[in-house]
């Protein structure tokens, strides 16, 4: 058996249409029907066009000025953000290479000490040290300070020939101490010849040999000490 | 190539933006033995003068506000049904050659009503050779009507379906209007120009008739009698108008005496 087919219901509503908007979709500010013909209207809507046209470019030009203003304020406090920014790293990197320096020095330094350390020596190098600082009546400030085990006379060959009598071949070098510093007063060279004896003096205790080199420029003394024996 | 949205700008015109100078009654009062002369006023106090001397006071740029009388500028409630739009109607109701206009008033059941006025061809040309300039800018066109409404407004408490009978020189204009959603509607309107005694009631009947049978709405409860020099005594224009509305136990009916009110009243809609 064929059952009959059901009519179609159709229950479409057309939503209800909404008073009439502008291009813009603003409700327009009506307040009452104004049947006017275009040729009565004609000149005053020029007019209106016109200052409505008027008032669109200045508020354009506006605007654009004002992203302008805008975007060169940005810019300009951006770059001036920038280069403060940028002074303040460079301080901080200047800051972290002197660091770097400081520490460079100390590992040097500290390389210097671990060499010392290594050298295998007859009297330590610290009782050397205090032997040169103490040897000294007046005492001084010291410049710098350097030890070689094994260096060569170079030019102090002819004089520590000629102060020793003996050949630079012919002894062995235990070490040379280089000293530069200041003492307190302008001194002559019997401070010189005092420095030498007292050393002389300390080292022979411990069984070796000291020839001084020292030269005299007012209160500045730079003196080679060579141990031997 | 497209324009950047920076560019396009809508130009589209509202004339409620621009304010009227001058608002001109069109609707004549007699002026010596044959000439005519116009009321209006540029916002402050009212001036009747001959076509002449209103012709000295407008200027090139003035813009202009006009009243109308009801016949020259029809104004009808127009209820549109939800599956219509208003500018269907009016494409269907009126041809290309005259001036619509379309205002909403409010949903009405399922339907909109909307107030629609026009002016057609015919009347352009009589409101043209009316005016006493050939060079103007009209950027407003009211009814009679609408505008004494807005002058009794501002006066009385008004509510629902009201009779305005605006008494002038010789003539009587007869307007049947409702209040809508607090908007003002002109359900009908008639002029008694001769044989007033007689024709007066008739077209009160039909008026209350006409507003409470095609227009839905309530009939009429509020009479207001307006204006000066009245071709009839306004004891007896009372009368008629409370035998034509009889069996109707509350009309109230009111006196207001006032030569230019729709000159006044379209000033008060403008400012408003």
């Amino acid at each position: 058996m064929k059952i009959p087919k059901l009519p179609k219901l159709n229950f479409k509503f057309k939503k209800p249409k909404k008073p009439k908007n502008n291009k813009n979709g603003k409700k327009l500010d009506k307040k009452y029907a104004n049947p006017v013909f275009d040729e009565w209207k004609a000149a005053a809507v020029t007019d209106l066009s016109n200052r409505q046209m008027r008032f669109h470019v200045v508020k354009n030009c506006v605007l654009c000025f004002t992203v302008f203003c805008f975007i060169a304020v940005a810019s300009v406090s951006t770059g001036y953000y920038a280069s403060a920014k940028r002074a303040e790293v460079n301080e901080v990197i200047s800051r972290g290479n002197s660091l770097l320096n400081e520490y460079g020095r100390t590992i040097a330094d500290l390389e210097t000490y671990e060499r010392y350390a290594d050298m295998k020596q007859k009297v330590p190098l610290y009782v050397q040290f205090a032997a040169l600082i103490s040897s000294s009546k007046m005492g001084f400030f010291m410049g710098s300070l350097s030890f070689e085990q094994a260096a060569g006379l170079g030019n102090l060959k002819e004089s520590f020939v000629v102060e020793t009598g003996q050949s630079a071949d012919a002894v062995k070098i235990l070490g040379m101490w280089k000293i530069r510093g200041l003492l307190m007063q302008e001194v002559d060279n019997r401070w010189a010849i005092s420095y030498k004896n007292s050393l002389e003096g300390m080292f022979s205790l411990f069984g070796m040999k000291s020839f001084v080199s020292a030269s005299l420029r007012g209160s500045d003394m730079e003196a080679t000490v060579v141990l031997y024996e | 190539m497209k324009l950047p949205s920076l560019l396009d700008f809508d130009v589209a015109v509202d004339l409620w933006k621009i304010k009227p100078d001058l608002y001109i009654d069109l609707r004549p009062f007699p002026y010596g033995m044959v000439e005519q002369a116009y009321a209006y006023s540029f916002g402050g106090d009212v001036t009747v003068s001959s076509r002449e001397e209103l012709a000295t006071a407008i200027g090139e740029k003035t813009k202009i506000g006009l009243v109308l009388p009801n016949n020259m500028i029809s104004s009808k409630l127009i209820l549109v049904p939800m599956e219509k739009s208003v500018e269907e109607v009016i494409e269907d109701s009126f041809g290309q050659d005259c001036a619509v206009d379309s205002f909403f008033i409010g949903d009405i059941g399922l339907e909109r009503a909307y107030v629609v006025n026009a002016i057609d061809a015919a009347s352009k040309t009589i409101i043209e050779s009316q005016l006493p300039i050939f060079e103007f800018s009209i950027i407003r066109a009211i009814p009679a009507s609408f505008a004494v409404s807005q002058f009794l407004v501002s006066l009385k408490d008004i509510n629902g379906t009201f009779l305005i009978v605006e008494t002038r020189p010789y003539e009587m204009y007869l307007y049947a209007c409702a209040m809508m959603e607090d908007k003002i509607v002109t359900l009908s309107s008639d002029v008694v120009k001769a044989n007033i005694k007689d024709v007066l009631s008739e077209k009160i009947v039909f008026m209350n008739h006409k507003a409470v049978r095609f227009y839905r709405a309530d009939s009429i409860l509020q009479v207001f009698i307006v204006g000066e020099n009245s071709p009839m005594p306004l004891d007896e224009i009372s009368d008629v108008v409370l035998s034509a509305l009889r069996g109707k136990a509350k009309v109230s009916i009111e006196v207001v005496e006032e030569s230019f009110p729709a000159i006044k009243g379209a000033w008060i809609f403008e400012n408003s």
